[in-house]
């Protein structure tokens, strides 16, 4: 059970926080949220769609093909591929809502990320947040605003009727004796509704700044390719026995610590 | 690549064999890759898109940054990359427009006729599949080929029509590229044009419109995005100083927004 407890001076004064050692926390999430302003980037390696939740659309990498997998993940806790999401990015905190709109920065306390002695202080001397304190929490509320951007933008797209499920048929295990997996929950920009679009509706699409987000997940499908590769991958790593139990499994990554294809 | 242009005939090339290999040796030379619409967004996710002052009228995945040096092609011949552009795959053939003496197409087709370049290493090698059969049609292995040479040539004009209207707007400038090694200045790239996205963002309504009717938005934006494959991949792996410069905009908390900018969100 992770506790959320908030960073304060009364608890962390003369404490420390460890960053994260390896992404395993990242381990059961097939989707992770994007925001618009990171799309450019996570767009050109990981599957970009929407799910649904009762807000709204909200925008997601893609990252498993069945719930509680994420794919990205290495056995070693490596991060496979060139793009992290933000949202990881911030672990081990996050930002919640106190009272009057403010947030306040807490901190997930699990595995011993607090400490006396390991790791960076939470506090100065001076009794101030530390540097790493002050930037994650600036980076936490870059990110909120962030959100609630992207919240608008695909709010602005449903309105114009462009998302639409997306069914996916994924084949993995190669040749014919493959297996077919079917994903289901997740959504994409309809092609056909966005080329059908009055001017006046394309172009309230263009104001809003909506058109990029668009065409980021348009291009992003073809990476399900990808996904179906690293499925195959991560069975082949699991059936091979491992030098001993502690051994790095380098199949999966190549020198750089980029997935290869060969 | 196409060093020599010969016309394939099965009378003079019948014996002719043609072998498929992973060894790409062949491309090492080659800096540019004309591609079409089709293979556009396969493109984008590992080469940057970009609009050369050539003669062909199409976009090309830029694969190098200095002469005769494609960094997509390995020390032993192989491809990095997943998608390899269907320029580079259908080397040694190629198709050339029919004069138009002979036998008088009907108006407005043109009739095409296979190219091959008879010096390439995979017409020298014995173990090739046979090009032609022994009555002089094409194997089905060849066909194959042919099929390939086809459905590249009939996207040519549709995607010269998307770079024309992507250009009479006024909207792509010429982009020079400084190539540093180890701190050094060692080359400039000039010549190649890329999309201004603030005259893209600056377009009147109309001009956006006919844009998009052309069905030319695709492009645009495969093409901004695919900037992203100097900072990841072959090209920023052989010029690591291109890709701390691509990336010294993004502190580690900061959010990467040069690509394309969001600044039109409130």
């Amino acid at each position: 059970m992770t506790q959320i407890s908030a960073v304060s001076r009364e608890q962390h004064a003369g404490k420390r926080w460890q960053r994260p050692a390896s992404y395993s926390f990242t381990a059961n999430d097939a989707v992770a949220p994007l925001v618009a302003q990171e799309l450019p980037r996570a767009c050109m390696s990981m599957p970009v769609g929407f799910v649904q939740t009762p807000n709204g659309y909200q925008l997601v990498a893609v990252q498993g093909l069945q719930s509680g997998r994420n794919l990205w993940l290495a056995p070693d806790g490596r991060w496979i591929g060139p793009y992290v999401p933000a949202a990881y990015r911030g672990h081990p905190f996050v930002l919640a809502k106190a009272n009057d709109d403010q947030h306040a920065l807490c901190i997930r306390n699990v595995g011993g990320v607090i400490s006396e002695s390991e790791g960076e202080p939470f506090f100065g001397e001076d009794g101030k947040p530390s540097k790493p304190i002050q930037d994650v929490l600036r980076f936490l509320e870059l990110l909120a605003t962030n959100t609630r951007q992207t919240a608008a933008l695909c709010a602005l797209l449903d309105t114009h009727g462009l998302i639409q499920p997306w069914n996916i048929q994924v084949k993995t295990g190669g040749g014919d004796s493959g297996n077919e997996r079917k994903v289901q929950g997740l959504f994409r920009v309809d092609e056909t509704a966005l080329n059908a679009l009055p001017p006046e509706a394309f172009e309230a699409l263009r104001k809003g700044g909506a058109l990029a987000l668009v065409y980021c997940q348009l291009l992003s499908m073809q990476h399900l390719k990808t996904l179906a590769t690293l499925t195959d991958q991560h069975a082949k790593a699991a059936s091979t026995p491992q030098p001993d139990g502690n051994g790095l499994n380098t199949d999966l990554l190549g020198a750089d610590g980029n997935i290869r294809f060969d | 690549m196409f060093k020599r242009k010969e016309v394939l005939k099965p009378a003079q090339h019948g014996g002719l064999k043609v072998l498929e290999t992973n060894d790409y040796s062949y491309a090492r030379g080659e800096v540019l890759a004309p591609i079409v619409f089709d293979e556009m967004a396969d493109i984008a996710r590992e080469y940057p898109i970009v609009f050369p002052d050539n003669q062909t009228g199409l976009p090309c995945a830029l694969l190098g940054l200095e002469d005769g040096q494609n960094a997509y092609v390995d020390e032993q011949g192989g491809w990095q990359g997943i998608y390899i552009p269907a320029h580079i795959r259908r080397y040694p053939f190629m198709l050339g427009k029919a004069e138009q003496a002979a036998a008088a197409p009907p108006r407005g087709k043109d009739r095409y006729i296979v190219l091959f370049d008879p010096d390439a290493p995979q017409l020298q090698d014995a173990n090739g599949h046979p090009v032609f059969t022994q009555s002089g049609e094409l194997t089905p292995h060849v066909k194959r080929r042919m099929a390939l040479l086809e459905s590249m040539q009939k996207a040519i004009p549709a995607t010269q029509a998307l770079v024309a209207a992507i250009d009479a707007l006024g909207l792509l400038v010429e982009r020079t590229i400084q190539v540093n090694k180890g701190g050094k200045l060692t080359n400039v790239v000039k010549g190649l044009k890329v999309v201004d996205e603030k005259k893209l963002n600056q377009l009147p309504d109309a001009d956006f419109v006919s844009l998009r009717n052309k069905g030319a938005l695709p492009l645009v934006y495969a093409h901004l995005l695919s900037w992203a494959n100097f900072r990841q991949g072959p090209l920023a792996g052989k010029y690591p100083d291109l890709a701390a410069k691509a990336d010294s905009k993004q502190p580690s908390f900061l959010f990467e927004s040069d690509i394309i900018s969001f600044s039109g969100l409130s």
